[in-house]
């Protein structure tokens, strides 16, 4: 019953607001009919490492991209032994092991090349403004942003010169192709309480796996405000968090102790984030030029979702020995209280995002208002029983 | 696992028809009663077993017959020959030798041929194609047969699979009584009944057809019948108010419209897929948890499962390489040395009580799996846990699971060649 009415919102719903929008080109609010008042959706569309990157890798990293694991391989003494003796072209630990799932099981013979340039984008997550060591996080260095704000995200050392995260890289290319493509990446945003769009002291927000598909116009562009349900079967991707709108962004307030999940497909591997501390930065009604979404990404769960990719390597351009040292080395957030080694690093994601009606699972009672809607409008109904057994063979 | 069978003569074959004989006779031939493969002569001498995935074809030692995707490109010959490969020819990576070659076995090693007697004569869809050194193969519609060297026991059908998207070896399905524009699916409940291009037919849960069937069916369409069909068995089709439906054993049939999916039907409450045959039980070691990858297995405290598959894609053949006595490469690297692979895969033990259950086996597992990986998997001084196997191969737990329903075994891949994936229950998946 809910496929069916949430589908009949989704028509309704391309063929008003759709209709609206494309001809007013600016996002509207719906009806109050169709969504509760104070309450603003939106669908994550897009999903990209925050850097700070030029069209020359040199101006931002040491010796410009990373050399990948093929080309490592290459370079090893042993290549052409371990090519015999294992069959596999690029088998490159002493046992045969492919490096993605082995990082340590070999030493890079070239040198990674590392992020030099001191500018990037990120929140100031620990709260520091020199990366000292506090309880929950390890000493590191910060960036300051364009705007000289000193800001956390050691990922972009992780990932800040391999050719495949930058922009337009393999690996950026094709996971956001997945956004569109498969609703196992379907991220929902709700936000409710909201008073004023452009000034809100207190909002409510609630991140929400979704399930329904994307939909781009012809130019490709996606179309807002169509209906994206939330996926009741996975309660567990769930998140609250509470925030404020200031000069039209979202602002969601820090929450040390919870982790958000959120689900990932990228290139057949379906995986997911776990995400401490999350904060969001979202444009609503401002010109924000970016929005945002950072937090502590756990390191094992990050690298799970990353190591699957050894038919990615070539084009993304990746090596996982230097790439797993680096995520130990730099990872910032929630020390091990025994080993102190940093289980989380500090993480920040440009996000793309487009308005969209968030519907809910009913309730059984709202189940059955919609059935007896349904039942008096549908010329399929069957009250002289069209679908009963009037010839049955007993 | 219900195991009938019936003897399928090539002599109906002659008349383009299958003759499916009368129980007493059938059973006979099932139970391991008097069949003469003489009496076939000029036919084949095969048998119909019913397993967990359908109907399928046996030789009459109840072993399942399989066709080999390969061979459709060398009609009325068989690609599955004596050849022992020693190279790989990657498309990418050009001539790389294959690990541990000198233990490799050919595809009519792993694959044996399913020969005719001399005396054998093609009839109806039954043809003989020749092989190299002279003996002669049975063909089924146009497909040679083969047997797996991955079955061990009468009604397994653990020979099937290949590459992802590219299913190599198949059973041989015997024909079946359903009604044109039926096919049988594999569920978790077991094998549904569903439309020609897959979607899966429900019947309203307590609907059967001597009551009115509920009005509020109007999601779910009714599987409409042709106007002047007939039926037999279980299936009938009646008259609903002006259309013709099909039901099969007195309950009514619907589908979902396009676009619609499972999850669209379970929202609606009262209904259930049209089981045609319902699968064994699954050991109470085994449960299910739904994931981002849809419905999988996991053992009794929630970890998921997972199994390791190989197929030798850049090699003629494309033989599997998962069976033991193959090369440990294909582990090791995924997993490392011995030590490495024993503490990230762990098999799942039996327990000491544990019976099997129609695909779920208990099987005598290597553990560590190899212990030279430049050379074989399972060698014979390698200790042995008794562990469950799912469709026959063992079944693993991964050591950085920590947690119920976490996936973090899946899809460690091998690109085109080995991979451990976790073991999703058999449906429609999650999206």
């Amino acid at each position: 019953m809910f496929g069916r009415v949430a589908r009949t919102r989704d028509r309704f719903a391309i063929s008003f607001f759709g209709a609206l929008a494309f001809s007013a080109g600016v996002a509207i609010q719906p009806a109050a009919s169709q969504v509760p008042t104070g309450t603003i959706g939106l669908v994550i569309t897009g999903w990209h490492h925050a850097l700070h990157e030029t069209d020359d890798p040199k101006n931002e990293c040491s010796t410009g991209y990373t050399a990948g694991d093929y080309t490592n391989a290459e370079a090893q003494p042993d290549h052409a032994e371990l090519r015999r003796k294992f069959g596999h072209p690029y088998s490159r630990g002493p046992n045969g092991e492919l490096t993605n799932y082995s990082p340590m099981a070999v030493e890079d013979p070239i040198p990674p090349s590392e992020l030099t340039t001191r500018t990037g984008y990120g929140l100031n997550l620990d709260g520091t403004a020199d990366g000292k060591a506090t309880p929950r996080t390890c000493a590191h260095a910060k960036f300051a942003s364009p705007e000289g704000v000193q800001v956390d995200n050691q990922l972009a050392r992780v990932v800040g010169c391999t050719k495949g995260w930058r922009k337009g890289g393999f690996s950026d290319a094709f996971y956001n192709e997945e956004i569109y493509t498969n609703p196992v990446n379907r991220i929902l945003i709700e936000i409710t309480g909201v008073d004023d769009e452009r000034n809100d002291p207190q909002v409510e927000v609630a991140i929400y796996k979704g399930e329904d598909r994307l939909t781009r116009d012809p130019a490709g562009k996606y179309i807002p405000f169509l209906t994206q349900r939330i996926d009741a079967r996975f309660p567990e991707y769930s998140t609250k968090l509470r925030g404020r709108i200031v000069d039209g962004v979202l602002i969601t307030d820090p929450d040390p102790d919870a982790t958000a999940r959120l689900p990932i497909r990228w290139i057949a591997k379906v995986a997911e984030r776990r995400i401490r501390d999350l904060q969001l930065r979202i444009p609503l009604a401002g010109s924000w030029p970016v929005a945002m979404l950072a937090g502590y990404e756990d390191n094992k769960i990050w690298w799970n979702s990353q190591k699957a990719h050894h038919i990615a390597m070539p084009a993304a351009q990746n090596s996982p020995p230097s790439q797993y040292r680096a995520l130990m080395r730099y990872a910032d957030g929630y020390p091990d209280p025994k080993t102190g080694q940093c289980t989380a690093i500090s993480a920040a994601y440009r996000v793309e995002t487009v308005r969209a009606f968030i519907a809910h699972p009913e309730t059984p009672q709202q189940r059955t208002a919609a059935a007896t809607m349904v039942h008096a409008r549908c010329p399929c109904s069957d009250p002289a029983g069209l679908h009963g057994a009037s010839a049955i063979p007993s | 696992m219900t195991r009938t069978a019936s003897v399928l003569r090539a002599r109906g074959a002659r008349l383009g028809l299958f003759f499916w004989l009368a129980a007493p006779a059938a059973l006979a031939a099932a139970t391991g009663g008097p069949v003469d493969p003489a009496a076939s002569s000029g036919g084949a001498p095969v048998l119909v077993r019913d397993t967990e995935v359908g109907s399928v074809l046996t030789d009459m030692a109840g072993r399942t017959l399989y066709t080999y995707r390969i061979d459709e490109a060398t009609p009325g010959k068989s690609a599955c020959t004596g050849t022992r490969y020693t190279m790989q020819n990657g498309r990418q990576f050009g001539q790389v030798p294959l690990p541990a070659a000198r233990a490799r076995k050919t595809c009519m090693e792993k694959w044996p041929p399913f020969l005719a007697g001399a005396d054998a004569r093609p009839a109806g869809s039954w043809s003989l194609i020749a092989r190299e050194g002279g003996a002669k193969q049975w063909a089924y519609e146009g497909k040679p047969l083969y047997t797996s060297g991955k079955d061990r026991r009468p009604g397994d059908v653990d020979g099937e699979g290949g590459l992802p998207n590219l299913p190599l070896w198949a059973a041989a399905m015997a024909p079946t009584t359903l009604p044109p524009g039926f096919r049988l699916v594999r569920r978790e409940e077991g094998l549904v009944l569903a439309t020609a291009d897959g979607r899966p037919a429900y019947v309203r849960r307590g609907a059967r057809l001597r009551r009115k069937v509920s009005a509020s069916a109007e999601l779910l369409q009714p599987v409409v019948a042709p106007s002047f069909g007939t039926v037999k068995g279980k299936w009938t089709i009646f008259d609903a108010g002006g259309i013709k439906q099909y039901a099969y054993d007195r309950e009514p049939l619907y589908v979902l419209p396009d676009g619609f999916t499972d999850a669209d039907a379970q929202r609606e409450g009262g209904w259930a897929t049209a089981l045609y045959r319902r699968a064994a039980p699954v050991p109470a070691q085994v449960g299910t948890r739904t994931t981002l990858l849809g419905k999988v297995y996991t053992t009794d405290t929630g970890m998921t499962l997972y199994r390791f598959s190989c197929t030798e894609s850049e090699v003629p053949d494309f033989l599997p390489c998962d069976d033991a006595g193959d090369a440990a490469a294909y582990w090791s690297a995924l997993c490392g040395d011995a030590k490495e692979c024993s503490r990230r895969w762990r098999p799942y033990r039996a327990a000491a009580n544990a019976r099997p259950s129609g695909e779920w086996t208990i099987e005598e597992v290597a553990d560590p799996p190899f212990l030279d990986p430049a050379g074989a998997t399972a060698p014979p001084e390698a200790p042995r846990v008794k562990a469950w196997a799912y469709r026959g191969r063992p079944l693993y737990t991964f050591v950085d699971d920590d947690e119920p329903g976490q996936t973090l075994g899946d899809w460690i891949n091998y690109f085109s060649r080995s991979s451990f994936d976790a073991v999703v229950v058999p449906g429609p998946g999650i999206y």
